[in-house]
């Protein structure tokens, strides 16, 4: 069986490492946009933002490894890549991931997606003092939290009157929020950009933000091929912007392959490193509302537990939550 | 303090092995690769960020937390 995964993120390369240890041992091509091999990108807003250069490949897996090169067209039974070159096959994935939303008028701004993003960011920051970011999400907010440990006047903006909910719900929000104005951010929210020349922005109260550099993190689109219904799916492209659902998709996709049935997902956790603080989140606050601080109840059963600085936690959080399903 | 792989949780971070490279291994999931003292297994279970690494008192059975 020649298997070929369009995409060299978390989800293909979890989509190879699953295949192999399931015993197929037949071709597979990994064909990735980027320069790099496939690497981890979580420490891209956090370790290397903070100086440091963590070695962030996946270890290696069997696989012809294509990079620098896109697929531009999935048909029934190959991908073909911008090279020209068809690939046959008999099982595909695309896991093409998700690029950053740009901002009209901010083609200058900085994005951060990419190891090369991050590279770029991190030296960028050696030479300014002041930084405007665009967007108060899971990256941006981590970004902002880099900058201020740098020391860099740090402005954060967001059309959102509450940003940080959305990641932790409302208590772990608060905690966040409480955070980054300690830290001594600058928060400007419920707040739209109405215009930006290179060094300042003017937002919609009339305020106007002066920073040496700015980061547009508004969010990401899935970054789509056209693609026949035989091919599986995984990763950020489908719309899921977290790493550990890139990781069970990858894996679910390359059990469907080998006719495999898909694991059980226990409740997912999402977490965040900020100011030397880790955030999680246990479970999913899909139409959860808050019960106290930091857990979300839906239909009156425990669906979400948020953690500060607790990693240890996760266990009973899990347990607590697969209890009450 | 024995400790247990929870097959279904792991999502092979690969935080433990970093943190405890005798002790775990992870490809597509943490395995054990060798015994660990209860401080190598209580940092690597606390590295987890999935709380795969589950722990347990050898006399009582009981599982503690890390």
């Amino acid at each position: 069986m020649r298997i070929v995964l369009v995409g060299a993120g978390l989800a293909a390369q979890r989509c190879a490492e699953t295949l192999r240890a399931n015993g197929h041992d037949g071709p597979i091509t990994m064909v990735g946009a980027e320069r790099h091999a496939p690497y981890d990108r979580p420490p891209l807003s956090k370790a290397i933002l903070a100086g440091e250069r963590p070695d962030l490949r996946f270890k290696d897996v069997d696989v012809s490894l294509r990079t620098g090169t896109r697929a531009t067209q999935v048909t029934r039974t190959e991908v073909v890549l911008d090279t020209g070159e068809r690939l046959p096959y008999d099982q595909a994935l695309i896991a093409t991931g998700a690029e950053p939303v740009r901002l009209p008028g901010l083609d200058h701004a900085l994005t951060l997606r990419t190891l090369d993003d991050a590279l770029r960011l991190d030296e960028a920051m050696d030479h300014a003092r002041s930084i405007a970011i665009v967007g108060a999400g899971l990256i941006g907010q981590e970004v902002a939290s880099a900058a201020r440990a740098r020391n860099l006047r740090t402005t954060l903006i967001d059309a959102a009157a509450d940003p940080f909910d959305a990641l932790m719900g409302p208590g772990g929000g608060h905690h966040l929020k409480t955070l980054h104005e300690d830290a001594g951010v600058t928060l400007h929210l419920g707040r739209r950009l109405i215009a930006a020349s290179k060094n300042v922005l003017r937002l919609d109260d009339q305020t106007t933000v002066t920073a040496d550099l700015t980061l547009v993190a508004i969010g990401v689109r899935p970054a789509t091929l056209p693609a026949p219904g035989n091919v599986h799916f995984a990763g950020d492209v489908t719309g899921s912007a977290h790493w550990e659902a890139a990781a069970r998709q990858g894996a679910n996709a390359a059990r469907k392959m080998l006719g495999l049935a898909p694991r059980q997902d226990p409740p997912a956790v999402v977490w965040t490193d900020q100011y030397g603080v880790r955030i999680q989140r246990v479970g999913d606050l899909r139409d959860a509302t808050p019960n106290g601080d930091l857990t979300y109840h839906r239909d009156g059963r425990l669906s979400a537990v948020v953690l500060i600085d607790d990693p240890a936690g996760v266990h009973t959080a899990r347990r607590m939550i697969k209890e009450a399903a | 303090m024995k400790v247990l792989i929870d097959e279904g949780a792991c999502l092979a971070h690969g935080d433990c092995e970093h943190v405890a490279p005798h002790v775990f291994h992870v490809t597509d999931i943490a395995e054990l690769h060798g015994p660990g003292t209860d401080d190598e297994l209580r940092t690597a279970a606390r590295a987890c960020p999935a709380g795969a690494i589950r722990l347990f008192d050898e006399t009582t059975g009981e599982e503690v937390d890390p």
